[in-house]
């Protein structure tokens, strides 16, 4: 079931319509029978490895909470951490590592096909964290097995996240109490996933028109052809992401879950750092905690944090695809922070010397726009089907100039009445974007409007996202020519 | 929580739904295909088929192309002041049949149903997306409608069908006058569903020996179609006619089906008109009559009417009290101009 279809949409107000029904002790159980019934919407098999992480994780988190030393526990740790994510690593990975080395070592590809279990990378990395903070005896595990489950399986997020913390997320899980405020999570959360909509329908699978007529034919377009390609990437991604991310959010404000936000403006980060401190905070924030604080983070002098950087990053690459391009991606933004802490003192004294005051608003202007085309050169690697095409792609978008004639962008993909709606709808999600940065609380905002207005509003949002969301099986009217009459 | 803050909040949710409601059913009559050219607009004539009065119509005519070709409501009520009307889109399975049917007998008690067998051979199992859109877009939303939208429908799509606007929204860069029209002031046309077209070509014509046919199986959905379309005339007092219109007899592909549903019929005891048997008899002209080979033009249906008027005085109509014969003798005229 697509987090996109109508049967989605129906699927969560019937369980909404279930839950709060239902008195509030049966809450997680609704919850888990509902995530269920929806990941077995995909494949059946899908739902054995999805119980064997659960199993697994469950009882491996309650026995390393009893045992006393800390070799046993980090043993116990270790085999559940192997076993899952060794089971991701398996599914995903291994076909493709074996074609790799087939081709290294000349042998023949043994063609392995394994099921890739929908959503393996998202809930591995949930309850691996879970378990990881049962060993550090952040809190007791838990010990109904299904309230665990209903975390672990918790729909919104079983697809593609936010990979939530067990603490967080159990707070408004398991909460029960009478008197919830239905109709704000309701309204709320419908707001919510209409905004998810419009990023995801209006602007990035617009975007995408542009991109899959490039990308594929990239020697066939010049540097403006490429930057624009590049450019439409760059946002493609973020709203199709976080589109999909504030569909489920606002699936899960329906049932009065709280999800952690996975997007702080982005696009406005002042450096590499800052990016990733904005960008998928959840996977970010995992790696940051499940990997390079273990790894030991910036504590063990300068080379270390280097190489620690470069590990993360490396893992990042790998955990977002398959695919050396992954790898490449991840490095990049790994290479990305090393040189910009190497050249950080040389930076500093360049602006001492210029007496640039690093908080003016240019300066911070200037560090965005450095950063946010980083970015987006980066993203070439993640969207190109192979490094080499990749490393062609961002040559040929600064080698590639020549006299663009601006009435011919269509040839990219978008006729001009599409170019016009991205570009309005890309505007709009910019003002939120800059409202946002500023501190100003949209929700609250939009709440103290006068209802009337705020009820054009929606429906005016809802009107754009059914005419020009890019959905469904589109029209051709020469399809309805009838030519046999 | 209060009962007064709960009821306020219930009557908001009401009221916001019964909104977005009127947005998308809004969205939908703009932004939904219109029509082919002109005179085959199934919107317009459907919209004409929902503006008649209420048990108006003593007979209505069913099927596909080769339906609205052939009988000319306007020409058989010019002969004998009966009214009807033709409720056929292109292709139409049968399966879809019943559902128009079933859409009849809401609002009007005909006495006689015309149903065309030439779509009997086809299976349901690969019908063209266009035909399914023009068989299902013309219907006003009605549980009729999700019953016909459920069952021929392809899986997978049929929120596509019902929510039209899935499949139609991309047409916000074509929009055009009549579009908008659309929300406000439908059109109608006056043909009372029949198809008026011209043909210039000339074609060979032979009557069908049915002795060197070979009877084909009826296919299963099409076979059910009639069943229950037989069923549902004689729940409502109609008597239920199996027209066979102009088709090319030689191929087997039609041919066998066709002649086994005339047994059929004949078994059940339903009256068979099969024009591709009287053609001497109903002066059909292969040089004048025909659109092309198997659909007449005005001039063959005016032929066909005339004996469709004649059969139906035998079966006892006469003019009916609840029809608004000024409008259909202006609409006579109209059609007449229109011919010049």
């Amino acid at each position: 079931m697509s987090i996109l279809s109508v049967q989605f949409m129906l699927f969560v107000l019937v369980l909404a319509g279930i839950y709060y029904i239902f008195p509030p002790k049966f809450k997680p159980y609704i919850i888990l029978a509902g995530s269920v019934f929806f990941y077995l919407t995909f494949d059946w098999r899908y739902s054995l490895f999805l119980l064997l992480s659960i199993v697994t994780t469950f009882f491996g988190a309650i026995i390393i909470s009893k045992r006393q030393d800390k070799r046993s526990k980090k043993i116990w740790l270790a085999s559940v951490l192997v076993l899952n994510i060794g089971l991701l690593f398996a599914v995903k990975y291994l076909p493709y590592f074996m074609g790799l080395v087939s081709k290294v070592f000349d042998f023949q590809d043994p063609g392995i096909s394994l099921l890739v279990p929908i959503g393996i990378s998202f809930y591995t990395l949930q309850v691996s964290g879970y378990c990881i903070d049962v060993y550090r005896g952040k809190y007791e595990p838990q010990r109904n097995i299904f309230l665990y489950a209903s975390f672990a399986t918790f729909f919104p997020l079983i697809l593609q996240g936010p990979i939530s913390r067990y603490d967080q997320l159990s707070k408004t899980l398991y909460k029960r109490e009478r008197g919830e405020r239905i109709y704000e999570n309701i309204t709320y959360g419908a707001q919510l996933m209409l905004w998810g909509f419009f990023q995801k329908l209006v602007i990035a699978d617009r975007a995408a028109m542009i991109v899959n007529n490039v990308f594929p034919d990239y020697t066939s377009f010049d540097s403006f052809g490429l930057v624009i390609a590049g450019l439409c990437y760059t946002i493609q991604i973020y709203t199709d992401f976080s589109g999909c991310v504030d569909i489920c959010r606002g699936a899960g404000q329906i049932l009065g879950v709280d999800i952690m936000e996975n997007f702080k403006q982005p696009y406005f980060s002042i450096s590499i750092t800052d990016f990733w401190r904005r960008w998928h905070i959840a996977l970010s924030s995992w790696l940051r905690d499940y990997l390079y604080i273990p790894l030991g983070g910036n504590r063990k002098g300068k080379v270390r944090k280097y190489i620690n950087v470069l590990i993360v990053f490396l893992v990042s690459g790998i955990w977002h695809g398959v695919g050396l391009h992954y790898i490449a991606w991840g490095l990049i933004h790994g290479f990305y922070q090393v040189i910009g802490a190497l050249t950080m003192p040389a930076r500093l004294c360049v602006c001492k010397a210029l007496k640039i005051d690093r908080g003016r608003w240019w300066y911070l202007t200037f560090q965005r726009i450095i950063t946010f085309v980083l970015v987006s050169i980066a993203w070439v690697f993640f969207r190109a089907e192979g490094v080499m095409m990749s490393v062609n792609i961002v040559k040929n978008m600064f080698t590639g100039w020549s006299t663009y004639n601006f009435a011919t962008i269509q040839d990219l993909g978008l006729n001009v009445p599409d170019l016009i709606v991205l570009l309005v709808a890309v505007l709009i999600v910019l003002t939120i974007s800059i409202c946002k940065h500023n501190g100003i609380r949209i929700r609250q905002g939009v709440a103290a409007i006068p209802l009337p207005i705020r009820w054009i509003m929606y429906l005016a949002l809802f009107f754009v996202v059914l005419v020009f969301g890019i959905y469904g099986p589109g029209y051709s009217g020469a399809s309805f020519i009838y030519m046999n009459f | 929580m209060n009962a007064k803050k709960i009821l306020g909040q219930a009557i908001k949710t009401v009221c916001f739904l019964a909104l977005a409601a009127a947005v998308l059913s809004a969205s939908s009559k703009v932004l939904g295909r219109k029509s082919y050219e002109g005179p085959w607009n199934h919107m317009a004539k459907m919209n004409e088929f929902y503006s008649m009065n209420r048990d108006s119509i003593d007979y209505v005519g069913i099927g596909s192309s080769h339906m609205y070709c052939t009988i000319n409501p306007l020409e058989v009520y010019n002969k004998s002041d009966i009214t009807g009307f033709i409720l056929a889109t292109q292709r139409q399975p049968l399966r879809a049949s019943y559902y128009y049917l079933k859409e009849v007998f809401k609002t009007q008690s005909p006495k006689v149903v015309f149903i065309e067998g030439y779509m009997g051979f086809d299976s349901g199992e690969e019908i063209e997306e266009a035909v399914i859109y023009d068989a299902i877009d013309p219907l006003k939303l009605s549980l009729n409608k999700l019953f016909m939208i459920n069952e021929i429908a392809p899986e997978g799509e049929k929120e596509n069908y019902f929510f039209n606007i899935f499949k139609y929204h991309t047409r916000w860069q074509e929009l055009e006058q009549e579009d908008y029209d659309a929300l406000f002031n439908p059109p109608k046309d006056f043909y009372k569903g029949y198809v008026c077209i011209s043909g210039e070509e000339e074609y060979t014509i032979k009557e069908t020996d049915y002795e060197k046919i070979k009877e084909k199986d009826i296919p299963d959905n099409s076979l059910s179609a009639l069943e229950d379309m037989y069923k549902l005339c004689n729940d409502n007092g109609a008597k239920m006619v199996l027209l066979i219109s102009a088709y090319d007899s030689s191929d087997k592909t039609y041919s066998g089906v066709i002649k086994s549903e005339i047994m059929w019929a004949q078994e059940k005891g339903i009256d068979v008109i099969d024009i591709t048997t009287m053609y001497d008899e109903l002066n059909i002209d292969g040089k004048t009559d025909f659109y092309d080979s198997g659909h007449f033009d005005v001039d063959g249906a005016k032929k066909v009417s005339g004996y469709i008027s004649d059969y139906l005085v035998e079966m006892g109509l006469q003019k009916n009290e609840n029809a608004d014969h000024e409008m259909w003798e202006e609409d006579y005229k109209s059609y007449i101009e229109g011919l010049k």
